[in-house]
Protein backbone atom coordinates (compact mmCIF):
# COMPACT_ATOMS: atom_id res chain seq x y z
CA UNK A 1 0.00 0.00 0.00
CA UNK A 2 1.35 3.61 -1.02
CA UNK A 3 1.47 6.61 1.28
CA UNK A 4 -0.90 8.43 -0.32
CA UNK A 5 -3.72 5.75 -0.52
CA UNK A 6 -6.96 6.40 2.04
CA UNK A 7 -6.26 4.39 5.12
CA UNK A 8 -10.01 2.26 6.00
CA UNK A 9 -12.17 4.56 8.33
CA UNK A 10 -9.65 7.56 8.95
CA UNK A 11 -9.00 8.50 5.59
CA UNK A 12 -13.21 7.60 4.40
CA UNK A 13 -14.50 10.76 4.28
CA UNK A 14 -11.38 12.83 4.21
CA UNK A 15 -10.14 10.91 0.78
CA UNK A 16 -9.91 14.01 -2.13
CA UNK A 17 -10.54 11.98 -5.09
CA UNK A 18 -13.78 9.66 -5.64
CA UNK A 19 -11.60 6.74 -6.88
CA UNK A 20 -9.78 6.73 -3.28
CA UNK A 21 -12.92 7.45 -1.87
CA UNK A 22 -14.34 3.91 -3.12
CA UNK A 23 -11.05 2.44 -2.48
CA UNK A 24 -11.20 3.33 0.81
CA UNK A 25 -14.77 2.30 1.17
CA UNK A 26 -14.48 -1.29 -0.29
CA UNK A 27 -11.58 -1.81 2.05
CA UNK A 28 -12.79 -0.85 4.96
CA UNK A 29 -16.16 -3.09 3.90
CA UNK A 30 -13.98 -6.07 3.77
CA UNK A 31 -11.91 -5.46 6.42
CA UNK A 32 -14.08 -4.38 9.37
CA UNK A 33 -16.16 -6.16 11.45
CA UNK A 34 -19.31 -3.13 10.81
CA UNK A 35 -20.24 -1.89 7.18
CA UNK A 36 -19.51 1.27 6.18
CA UNK A 37 -21.95 4.08 4.53
CA UNK A 38 -21.33 4.77 0.90
CA UNK A 39 -20.36 8.35 0.83
CA UNK A 40 -22.56 10.45 -0.47
CA UNK A 41 -19.79 11.66 -2.97
CA UNK A 42 -19.69 8.29 -5.14
CA UNK A 43 -23.32 7.14 -4.42
CA UNK A 44 -24.36 8.27 -8.35
CA UNK A 45 -21.35 6.32 -9.53
CA UNK A 46 -22.83 3.39 -12.11
CA UNK A 47 -23.49 0.17 -10.33
CA UNK A 48 -21.10 0.63 -7.06
CA UNK A 49 -24.75 0.55 -4.95
CA UNK A 50 -25.62 -2.83 -6.61
CA UNK A 51 -21.54 -3.97 -5.94
CA UNK A 52 -22.07 -2.82 -2.35
CA UNK A 53 -25.34 -4.59 -1.49
CA UNK A 54 -23.50 -7.65 -2.89
CA UNK A 55 -20.73 -7.61 -0.80
CA UNK A 56 -22.90 -6.56 2.35
CA UNK A 57 -24.54 -9.74 1.68
CA UNK A 58 -21.79 -11.91 1.15
CA UNK A 59 -20.22 -10.75 4.14
CA UNK A 60 -23.00 -11.12 6.25
CA UNK A 61 -23.75 -14.46 5.07
CA UNK A 62 -19.78 -15.19 5.07
CA UNK A 63 -20.35 -14.11 8.79
CA UNK A 64 -23.65 -16.54 9.95
CA UNK A 65 -22.00 -18.87 8.03
CA UNK A 66 -18.60 -18.86 10.34
CA UNK A 67 -20.80 -19.33 13.25
CA UNK A 68 -22.26 -22.21 12.16
CA UNK A 69 -25.59 -20.60 10.57
CA UNK A 70 -26.65 -21.93 7.63
CA UNK A 71 -30.54 -21.57 7.92
CA UNK A 72 -29.91 -17.36 6.95
CA UNK A 73 -31.87 -16.85 3.46
CA UNK A 74 -30.80 -14.00 1.33
CA UNK A 75 -31.05 -12.36 -2.42
CA UNK A 76 -28.61 -11.47 -4.20
CA UNK A 77 -27.53 -11.75 -7.81
CA UNK A 78 -24.50 -12.95 -9.57
CA UNK A 79 -22.65 -16.01 -9.43
CA UNK A 80 -20.55 -15.31 -6.30
CA UNK A 81 -23.73 -15.05 -4.18
CA UNK A 82 -25.25 -18.46 -6.56
CA UNK A 83 -21.66 -20.20 -5.11
CA UNK A 84 -22.82 -19.92 -1.35
CA UNK A 85 -26.11 -20.89 -2.24
CA UNK A 86 -24.90 -24.01 -3.27
CA UNK A 87 -22.77 -24.54 -0.24
CA UNK A 88 -25.63 -23.60 1.77
CA UNK A 89 -27.64 -26.21 0.30
CA UNK A 90 -24.96 -28.45 0.14
CA UNK A 91 -24.20 -27.91 3.77
CA UNK A 92 -27.64 -28.03 4.79
CA UNK A 93 -28.34 -31.41 2.97
CA UNK A 94 -24.81 -32.71 4.85
CA UNK A 95 -26.73 -31.64 8.24
CA UNK A 96 -30.28 -33.65 7.39
CA UNK A 97 -28.12 -36.64 6.31
CA UNK A 98 -26.32 -36.71 9.26
CA UNK A 99 -29.38 -36.55 11.05
CA UNK A 100 -30.63 -39.58 8.76
CA UNK A 101 -27.31 -41.43 10.01
CA UNK A 102 -27.76 -40.45 13.90
CA UNK A 103 -31.47 -42.08 13.13
CA UNK A 104 -29.75 -45.34 11.95
CA UNK A 105 -30.33 -44.44 8.38
CA UNK A 106 -26.80 -45.93 7.14
CA UNK A 107 -28.11 -45.49 3.12
CA UNK A 108 -26.76 -41.88 3.24
CA UNK A 109 -23.67 -40.83 0.76
CA UNK A 110 -22.63 -37.25 -0.01
CA UNK A 111 -22.05 -36.38 -3.53
CA UNK A 112 -20.88 -33.37 -5.05
CA UNK A 113 -18.70 -32.28 -2.18
CA UNK A 114 -15.28 -33.46 -2.78
CA UNK A 115 -12.95 -34.80 -0.08
CA UNK A 116 -16.16 -34.31 2.36
CA UNK A 117 -17.98 -36.54 0.17
CA UNK A 118 -15.30 -39.33 0.24
CA UNK A 119 -14.95 -38.65 3.90
CA UNK A 120 -18.39 -39.20 4.96
CA UNK A 121 -18.80 -41.82 2.59
CA UNK A 122 -16.07 -43.55 4.28
CA UNK A 123 -17.17 -43.06 7.87
CA UNK A 124 -20.53 -44.55 6.74
CA UNK A 125 -19.26 -47.36 5.45
CA UNK A 126 -16.84 -47.89 8.42
CA UNK A 127 -19.72 -47.77 10.73
CA UNK A 128 -22.15 -49.80 8.63
CA UNK A 129 -19.53 -52.57 8.58
CA UNK A 130 -18.75 -51.86 12.40
CA UNK A 131 -22.91 -51.83 12.75
CA UNK A 132 -22.92 -55.15 10.98
CA UNK A 133 -20.13 -56.43 12.88
CA UNK A 134 -22.02 -56.04 16.19
CA UNK A 135 -24.92 -57.15 15.00
CA UNK A 136 -23.27 -60.39 13.80
CA UNK A 137 -21.40 -60.64 17.34
CA UNK A 138 -24.95 -59.95 19.15
CA UNK A 139 -26.98 -63.02 17.06
CA UNK A 140 -23.92 -65.37 17.62
CA UNK A 141 -24.36 -63.87 21.59
CA UNK A 142 -27.80 -64.54 21.20
CA UNK A 143 -27.24 -68.24 20.04
CA UNK A 144 -25.01 -68.85 22.38
CA UNK A 145 -27.61 -67.28 25.21
CA UNK A 146 -30.34 -69.65 23.89
CA UNK A 147 -27.64 -72.57 23.45
CA UNK A 148 -26.52 -71.90 26.91
CA UNK A 149 -30.48 -71.74 28.37
CA UNK A 150 -31.20 -75.05 26.34
CA UNK A 151 -28.36 -76.80 27.86
CA UNK A 152 -29.28 -75.36 31.45
CA UNK A 153 -32.70 -77.10 30.71
CA UNK A 154 -31.99 -80.04 29.55
CA UNK A 155 -29.77 -80.22 32.39
CA UNK A 156 -32.52 -79.19 34.81
CA UNK A 157 -35.01 -81.97 33.09
CA UNK A 158 -31.70 -84.36 33.47
CA UNK A 159 -31.17 -83.81 37.03
CA UNK A 160 -35.15 -83.94 37.49
CA UNK A 161 -35.73 -87.49 35.78
CA UNK A 162 -32.49 -88.37 37.95
CA UNK A 163 -34.44 -87.31 40.94
CA UNK A 164 -37.36 -88.97 40.26
CA UNK A 165 -35.43 -92.18 39.04
CA UNK A 166 -33.46 -91.85 42.43
CA UNK A 167 -36.86 -91.71 43.55
CA UNK A 168 -38.35 -94.09 41.61
CA UNK A 169 -35.83 -96.77 42.91
CA UNK A 170 -35.73 -95.36 46.79
CA UNK A 171 -39.59 -96.46 47.12
CA UNK A 172 -38.66 -99.61 44.83
CA UNK A 173 -36.11 -100.21 47.87
CA UNK A 174 -38.42 -99.01 50.81
CA UNK A 175 -41.52 -100.47 49.03
CA UNK A 176 -43.42 -103.93 48.28
CA UNK A 177 -44.20 -104.37 44.82
CA UNK A 178 -47.25 -105.86 44.76
CA UNK A 179 -49.02 -103.62 47.07
CA UNK A 180 -47.16 -101.07 47.61
CA UNK A 181 -46.41 -101.28 51.03
CA UNK A 182 -43.65 -100.55 53.03
CA UNK A 183 -41.31 -103.33 52.94
CA UNK A 184 -39.84 -105.32 55.87
CA UNK A 185 -36.96 -103.74 56.03
CA UNK A 186 -38.38 -99.95 56.32
CA UNK A 187 -40.58 -101.68 58.69
CA UNK A 188 -37.86 -102.63 61.07
CA UNK A 189 -35.59 -99.51 60.54
CA UNK A 190 -38.73 -96.95 61.04
CA UNK A 191 -40.34 -98.78 63.74
CA UNK A 192 -37.23 -99.31 65.82
CA UNK A 193 -36.55 -95.77 65.80
CA UNK A 194 -40.54 -94.90 66.91
CA UNK A 195 -39.66 -97.41 70.26
CA UNK A 196 -36.41 -95.48 70.89
CA UNK A 197 -38.42 -92.57 71.25
CA UNK A 198 -41.23 -94.18 73.04
CA UNK A 199 -38.55 -94.82 75.78
CA UNK A 200 -38.16 -91.25 76.50
CA UNK A 201 -41.83 -91.08 76.72
CA UNK A 202 -42.92 -92.61 80.26
CA UNK A 203 -46.55 -91.82 79.27
CA UNK A 204 -46.09 -92.70 76.13
CA UNK A 205 -47.62 -96.12 74.47
CA UNK A 206 -47.66 -97.74 70.96
CA UNK A 207 -49.06 -100.83 69.73
CA UNK A 208 -47.43 -104.08 66.98
CA UNK A 209 -49.70 -105.81 64.96
CA UNK A 210 -48.96 -108.76 63.40
CA UNK A 211 -52.06 -109.91 60.96
CA UNK A 212 -51.98 -113.28 58.54
CA UNK A 213 -54.77 -114.70 55.99
CA UNK A 214 -56.50 -117.05 57.21
CA UNK A 215 -56.41 -119.99 54.99
CA UNK A 216 -54.42 -118.36 52.50
CA UNK A 217 -52.40 -121.69 51.34
CA UNK A 218 -55.66 -123.20 50.79
CA UNK A 219 -56.94 -120.55 48.94
CA UNK A 220 -53.81 -120.09 46.38
CA UNK A 221 -54.00 -123.68 45.86
CA UNK A 222 -57.55 -123.20 44.94
CA UNK A 223 -58.18 -120.30 43.45
CA UNK A 224 -54.16 -119.93 41.64
CA UNK A 225 -51.64 -117.01 42.63
CA UNK A 226 -53.22 -114.65 40.58
CA UNK A 227 -56.20 -114.53 42.82
CA UNK A 228 -54.08 -114.52 45.53
CA UNK A 229 -52.43 -111.77 44.71
CA UNK A 230 -55.78 -110.23 44.10
CA UNK A 231 -56.48 -111.51 47.78
CA UNK A 232 -53.51 -109.69 48.97
CA UNK A 233 -54.36 -106.58 47.37
CA UNK A 234 -57.33 -106.50 48.85
CA UNK A 235 -56.52 -106.84 52.64
CA UNK A 236 -53.86 -104.10 52.56
CA UNK A 237 -55.77 -102.27 51.04
CA UNK A 238 -58.73 -102.25 52.71
CA UNK A 239 -56.42 -101.66 56.14
CA UNK A 240 -54.20 -98.58 55.06
CA UNK A 241 -57.81 -97.06 54.34
CA UNK A 242 -58.46 -97.24 58.00
CA UNK A 243 -54.78 -96.33 59.04
CA UNK A 244 -53.28 -92.97 60.08
CA UNK A 245 -50.75 -91.29 57.58
CA UNK A 246 -48.23 -91.31 61.25
CA UNK A 247 -48.73 -95.59 61.30
CA UNK A 248 -46.42 -97.77 59.74
CA UNK A 249 -47.93 -100.33 57.55
CA UNK A 250 -45.87 -103.13 56.25
CA UNK A 251 -46.06 -106.58 54.13
CA UNK A 252 -43.86 -108.65 56.67
CA UNK A 253 -44.22 -111.83 54.35
CA UNK A 254 -46.37 -113.49 51.91
CA UNK A 255 -49.27 -113.27 53.29
CA UNK A 256 -48.64 -111.25 56.57
CA UNK A 257 -48.44 -107.91 57.73
CA UNK A 258 -46.70 -105.90 60.34
CA UNK A 259 -48.39 -102.41 61.86
CA UNK A 260 -46.86 -100.15 64.04
CA UNK A 261 -49.03 -97.74 65.69
CA UNK A 262 -47.23 -94.70 67.61
CA UNK A 263 -49.41 -93.10 70.17
CA UNK A 264 -51.58 -95.72 70.39
CA UNK A 265 -52.55 -97.81 74.12
CA UNK A 266 -53.55 -101.54 74.31
CA UNK A 267 -57.19 -100.56 74.35
CA UNK A 268 -57.32 -98.90 71.09
CA UNK A 269 -54.64 -100.77 69.45
CA UNK A 270 -57.15 -103.84 70.14
CA UNK A 271 -60.38 -101.66 69.03
CA UNK A 272 -58.68 -100.88 65.69
CA UNK A 273 -57.63 -104.13 65.32
CA UNK A 274 -61.47 -105.36 65.74
CA UNK A 275 -61.93 -102.99 63.07
CA UNK A 276 -59.94 -103.96 60.48
CA UNK A 277 -60.58 -107.52 61.07
CA UNK A 278 -64.54 -106.62 60.60
CA UNK A 279 -63.34 -104.42 57.51
CA UNK A 280 -61.70 -107.42 55.99
CA UNK A 281 -64.53 -109.73 56.38
CA UNK A 282 -66.69 -107.43 54.99
CA UNK A 283 -65.00 -106.97 51.37
CA UNK A 284 -65.88 -109.30 47.92
CA UNK A 285 -63.95 -112.37 48.02
CA UNK A 286 -61.38 -111.85 44.96
CA UNK A 287 -62.48 -115.30 43.98
CA UNK A 288 -65.92 -114.52 42.74
CA UNK A 289 -66.50 -118.58 42.72
CA UNK A 290 -66.01 -118.45 46.10
CA UNK A 291 -68.83 -117.16 48.57
CA UNK A 292 -66.68 -117.71 52.11
CA UNK A 293 -65.24 -114.21 52.85
CA UNK A 294 -61.35 -113.59 53.14
CA UNK A 295 -60.43 -113.57 56.54
CA UNK A 296 -57.82 -112.55 58.81
CA UNK A 297 -56.58 -112.91 62.14
CA UNK A 298 -54.57 -110.44 64.35
CA UNK A 299 -52.21 -110.48 67.09
CA UNK A 300 -51.70 -107.50 69.33
CA UNK A 301 -49.01 -106.51 71.21
CA UNK A 302 -49.48 -102.84 73.72
CA UNK A 303 -45.85 -101.42 74.87
CA UNK A 304 -46.20 -98.47 77.22
CA UNK A 305 -42.65 -96.06 77.69
CA UNK A 306 -42.71 -96.61 81.56
CA UNK A 307 -42.56 -100.54 80.89
CA UNK A 308 -39.19 -100.03 78.90
CA UNK A 309 -35.69 -100.04 80.01
CA UNK A 310 -34.00 -97.19 78.59
CA UNK A 311 -30.83 -99.15 78.08
CA UNK A 312 -32.59 -101.84 75.87
CA UNK A 313 -32.15 -100.58 72.07
CA UNK A 314 -35.33 -99.93 70.45
CA UNK A 315 -34.44 -102.84 67.63
CA UNK A 316 -34.55 -105.12 70.30
CA UNK A 317 -37.88 -104.11 71.95
CA UNK A 318 -39.44 -104.20 68.39
CA UNK A 319 -38.17 -107.77 67.84
CA UNK A 320 -39.88 -108.76 71.75
CA UNK A 321 -43.09 -106.56 70.67
CA UNK A 322 -43.11 -108.45 67.47
CA UNK A 323 -42.91 -112.07 68.80
CA UNK A 324 -45.07 -111.27 71.51
CA UNK A 325 -47.53 -109.79 68.80
CA UNK A 326 -46.74 -112.95 66.39
CA UNK A 327 -47.26 -115.50 69.25
CA UNK A 328 -50.53 -113.83 70.10
CA UNK A 329 -51.77 -114.00 66.37
CA UNK A 330 -50.60 -117.94 66.44
CA UNK A 331 -53.11 -118.43 69.55
CA UNK A 332 -55.75 -116.67 67.30
CA UNK A 333 -54.82 -119.13 64.12
CA UNK A 334 -55.65 -121.63 67.56
CA UNK A 335 -58.72 -120.10 68.21
CA UNK A 336 -60.40 -120.44 65.28
CA UNK A 337 -59.06 -117.71 63.16
CA UNK A 338 -61.25 -114.31 62.34
CA UNK A 339 -59.96 -113.23 65.69
CA UNK A 340 -58.13 -110.60 67.27
CA UNK A 341 -55.62 -111.99 70.29
CA UNK A 342 -54.25 -109.45 72.75
CA UNK A 343 -50.68 -110.59 73.67
CA UNK A 344 -49.72 -110.83 77.17
CA UNK A 345 -47.09 -108.01 77.73
CA UNK A 346 -43.04 -109.10 77.72
CA UNK A 347 -42.10 -105.89 79.31
CA UNK A 348 -41.51 -105.59 83.35
CA UNK A 349 -40.73 -101.86 83.88
CA UNK A 350 -37.51 -100.81 83.77
CA UNK A 351 -34.62 -102.12 85.42
CA UNK B 1 -65.34 -33.90 -22.33
CA UNK B 2 -67.00 -36.71 -22.95
CA UNK B 3 -63.46 -38.48 -24.92
CA UNK B 4 -60.45 -38.10 -24.56
CA UNK B 5 -57.41 -38.03 -26.84
CA UNK B 6 -54.45 -37.30 -25.37
CA UNK B 7 -55.35 -39.02 -21.77
CA UNK B 8 -51.95 -39.80 -20.44
CA UNK B 9 -50.25 -42.95 -19.30
CA UNK B 10 -47.06 -44.53 -18.94
CA UNK B 11 -47.32 -46.82 -21.95
CA UNK B 12 -47.25 -43.37 -24.14
CA UNK B 13 -43.22 -43.42 -22.94
CA UNK B 14 -42.72 -46.43 -24.87
CA UNK B 15 -40.75 -49.51 -24.88
CA UNK B 16 -37.14 -47.67 -24.55
CA UNK B 17 -35.05 -51.32 -24.53
CA UNK B 18 -34.63 -50.46 -28.37
CA UNK B 19 -36.08 -47.68 -29.92
CA UNK B 20 -33.14 -45.85 -30.38
CA UNK B 21 -30.29 -48.05 -31.37
CA UNK B 22 -27.93 -45.70 -32.69
CA UNK B 23 -28.48 -42.11 -31.28
CA UNK B 24 -29.24 -43.71 -27.56
CA UNK B 25 -32.07 -42.09 -24.73
CA UNK B 26 -30.43 -39.04 -24.52
CA UNK B 27 -31.26 -35.69 -26.16
CA UNK B 28 -29.61 -32.39 -25.44
CA UNK B 29 -30.99 -29.71 -23.12
CA UNK B 30 -31.83 -27.00 -26.07
CA UNK B 31 -34.27 -29.89 -27.78
CA UNK B 32 -36.12 -29.94 -24.36
CA UNK B 33 -36.25 -26.04 -23.92
CA UNK B 34 -37.20 -25.35 -27.26
CA UNK B 35 -40.09 -27.19 -26.86
CA UNK B 36 -41.27 -26.32 -23.34
CA UNK B 37 -40.70 -22.71 -24.02
CA UNK B 38 -42.62 -22.90 -27.20
CA UNK B 39 -45.34 -23.95 -25.49
CA UNK B 40 -45.29 -21.58 -22.72
CA UNK B 41 -45.28 -18.69 -25.70
CA UNK B 42 -48.37 -20.09 -27.11
CA UNK B 43 -49.99 -21.42 -24.26
CA UNK B 44 -49.98 -17.91 -22.93
CA UNK B 45 -51.01 -15.83 -26.09
CA UNK B 46 -53.89 -18.54 -26.05
CA UNK B 47 -54.92 -18.29 -22.40
CA UNK B 48 -52.76 -16.07 -20.22
CA UNK B 49 -49.85 -16.11 -18.04
CA UNK B 50 -51.73 -17.01 -15.37
CA UNK B 51 -53.60 -20.36 -16.48
CA UNK B 52 -50.18 -21.48 -18.32
CA UNK B 53 -48.62 -21.17 -15.04
CA UNK B 54 -51.85 -23.50 -13.72
CA UNK B 55 -51.24 -25.68 -16.70
CA UNK B 56 -47.74 -26.71 -16.68
CA UNK B 57 -48.21 -26.66 -12.35
CA UNK B 58 -50.31 -29.75 -12.94
CA UNK B 59 -48.93 -30.97 -15.40
CA UNK B 60 -45.97 -31.36 -13.41
CA UNK B 61 -48.32 -32.83 -10.94
CA UNK B 62 -49.85 -35.67 -13.21
CA UNK B 63 -45.81 -36.57 -14.43
CA UNK B 64 -44.69 -36.72 -11.13
CA UNK B 65 -47.85 -39.08 -9.58
CA UNK B 66 -46.80 -41.37 -12.81
CA UNK B 67 -43.08 -41.23 -12.20
CA UNK B 68 -43.76 -42.06 -8.60
CA UNK B 69 -45.66 -44.96 -9.27
CA UNK B 70 -43.89 -46.50 -12.25
CA UNK B 71 -40.53 -45.00 -11.70
CA UNK B 72 -39.59 -45.22 -8.03
CA UNK B 73 -39.84 -48.99 -7.64
CA UNK B 74 -39.96 -50.73 -5.12
CA UNK B 75 -41.88 -48.34 -3.16
CA UNK B 76 -39.56 -46.66 -0.58
CA UNK B 77 -40.02 -48.13 2.91
CA UNK B 78 -39.95 -44.83 4.20
CA UNK B 79 -39.23 -41.03 3.53
CA UNK B 80 -35.54 -41.13 4.00
CA UNK B 81 -35.16 -43.97 1.75
CA UNK B 82 -37.15 -41.80 -1.19
CA UNK B 83 -34.74 -38.90 -0.78
CA UNK B 84 -32.32 -41.33 -1.77
CA UNK B 85 -34.04 -43.31 -4.61
CA UNK B 86 -35.27 -39.22 -6.14
CA UNK B 87 -31.25 -38.26 -5.35
CA UNK B 88 -30.16 -41.37 -7.23
CA UNK B 89 -33.26 -41.52 -10.15
CA UNK B 90 -32.96 -37.41 -11.07
CA UNK B 91 -29.08 -37.23 -10.85
CA UNK B 92 -29.09 -40.98 -13.34
CA UNK B 93 -31.96 -38.99 -15.79
CA UNK B 94 -30.34 -35.72 -15.87
CA UNK B 95 -32.87 -34.07 -14.28
CA UNK B 96 -31.06 -32.26 -11.79
CA UNK B 97 -28.91 -32.95 -8.22
CA UNK B 98 -31.50 -33.08 -5.22
CA UNK B 99 -31.10 -32.11 -2.08
CA UNK B 100 -33.29 -31.88 0.96
CA UNK B 101 -32.25 -29.26 3.53
CA UNK B 102 -34.68 -29.20 6.10
CA UNK B 103 -37.30 -31.95 6.83
CA UNK B 104 -40.03 -32.32 9.63
CA UNK B 105 -42.23 -35.45 9.37
CA UNK B 106 -44.34 -34.39 11.77
CA UNK B 107 -45.93 -31.98 9.71
CA UNK B 108 -44.82 -32.94 6.47
CA UNK B 109 -43.29 -29.59 5.56
CA UNK B 110 -39.69 -30.01 3.50
CA UNK B 111 -37.38 -28.14 1.57
CA UNK B 112 -35.76 -29.22 -1.23
CA UNK B 113 -32.97 -27.76 -3.56
CA UNK B 114 -32.11 -28.82 -6.89
CA UNK B 115 -28.87 -27.38 -8.35
CA UNK B 116 -27.87 -28.01 -12.30
CA UNK B 117 -31.78 -27.92 -12.88
CA UNK B 118 -32.51 -29.66 -15.97
CA UNK B 119 -35.39 -26.62 -16.66
CA UNK B 120 -33.61 -23.90 -15.73
CA UNK B 121 -29.73 -23.66 -15.05
CA UNK B 122 -27.65 -21.14 -17.54
CA UNK B 123 -31.38 -19.08 -18.59
CA UNK B 124 -30.79 -15.56 -18.36
CA UNK B 125 -31.70 -13.71 -15.20
CA UNK B 126 -35.52 -12.99 -15.57
CA UNK B 127 -35.98 -11.71 -12.16
CA UNK B 128 -39.04 -14.68 -11.88
CA UNK B 129 -39.26 -18.32 -10.67
CA UNK B 130 -39.41 -20.31 -13.93
CA UNK B 131 -39.26 -24.39 -12.31
CA UNK B 132 -43.03 -24.10 -12.27
CA UNK B 133 -43.08 -27.49 -13.81
CA UNK B 134 -41.02 -28.64 -11.16
CA UNK B 135 -43.27 -27.59 -8.18
CA UNK B 136 -45.64 -29.62 -9.82
CA UNK B 137 -43.52 -32.30 -10.26
CA UNK B 138 -42.16 -32.37 -6.70
CA UNK B 139 -45.50 -32.20 -5.57
CA UNK B 140 -47.02 -34.89 -7.37
CA UNK B 141 -44.34 -37.27 -6.37
CA UNK B 142 -44.94 -36.16 -2.63
CA UNK B 143 -48.83 -36.48 -3.17
CA UNK B 144 -48.10 -39.65 -4.33
CA UNK B 145 -45.76 -41.46 -1.58
CA UNK B 146 -47.86 -39.37 1.39
CA UNK B 147 -51.09 -40.13 -0.08
CA UNK B 148 -52.03 -36.18 0.53
CA UNK B 149 -52.20 -33.51 -1.77
CA UNK B 150 -49.09 -31.43 -1.50
CA UNK B 151 -48.19 -27.12 -2.28
CA UNK B 152 -44.75 -26.86 -3.46
CA UNK B 153 -43.45 -23.45 -4.09
CA UNK B 154 -40.01 -22.26 -6.03
CA UNK B 155 -38.20 -19.29 -3.30
CA UNK B 156 -34.85 -19.51 -5.61
CA UNK B 157 -34.19 -20.50 -8.62
CA UNK B 158 -31.53 -19.80 -11.91
CA UNK B 159 -33.50 -17.33 -12.79
CA UNK B 160 -34.07 -15.10 -10.14
CA UNK B 161 -30.01 -15.00 -10.53
CA UNK B 162 -29.62 -17.38 -7.21
CA UNK B 163 -28.08 -20.41 -9.71
CA UNK B 164 -29.70 -23.22 -7.34
CA UNK B 165 -33.69 -24.54 -7.27
CA UNK B 166 -34.93 -24.54 -3.98
CA UNK B 167 -38.51 -25.27 -3.25
CA UNK B 168 -40.66 -25.24 0.12
CA UNK B 169 -43.23 -28.06 0.06
CA UNK B 170 -46.19 -28.85 2.56
CA UNK B 171 -49.26 -30.45 2.30
CA UNK B 172 -52.00 -28.30 0.90
CA UNK B 173 -54.78 -26.38 2.67
CA UNK B 174 -58.33 -26.88 2.16
CA UNK B 175 -58.65 -23.80 0.16
CA UNK B 176 -55.95 -25.16 -2.09
CA UNK B 177 -57.44 -28.78 -2.20
CA UNK B 178 -60.79 -27.00 -3.57
CA UNK B 179 -59.53 -25.36 -6.23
Amino acid sequence: MSENKPQPDSDLQSSPEPLDRIAAYLQTLLIKHENPELPPEVETVEGLQAVAHILTTLKEVLFYFSIGDFDRQFKAPGSTCAYLKTLQSNIRHLAWQCRRVAEGDLSQRVDFMGELSTAFNLMIQSLAHSRADIEKKQRELTKLTLDLKNEVKKKEQMETALRASEEMYRQRALRDPLTGLYNRSYFFESAAREMENLKRQKDGAACVMMIDIDFFKNFNDTHGHLVGDQAIKMVSGSIERILRRSDIFSRYGGEEFAIFLAGTDLEKGRTTAERIRLTVASQPNPARDDPKPITISIGVCGVTGESLNPLTPGHKILMEALAAADAALYTAKAKGRNLVWVADSPFSGPI
Amino acid sequence: MTKRKYAFSWDLIGDLSNCRPNLGLTLRIEVYRLMQFCFRDVLEQRYGTEEVDAIFYEAGVLAGRHFFENAVVPRPENFNALIVKLQDLLKELGIGVLRIEASDLDTLNFTLAVSEDLDCSGLPELGYEICIYDEGFLAGILGAYTGRPFKVKEVDCWCTNERICRFEARPSTLEEKSC
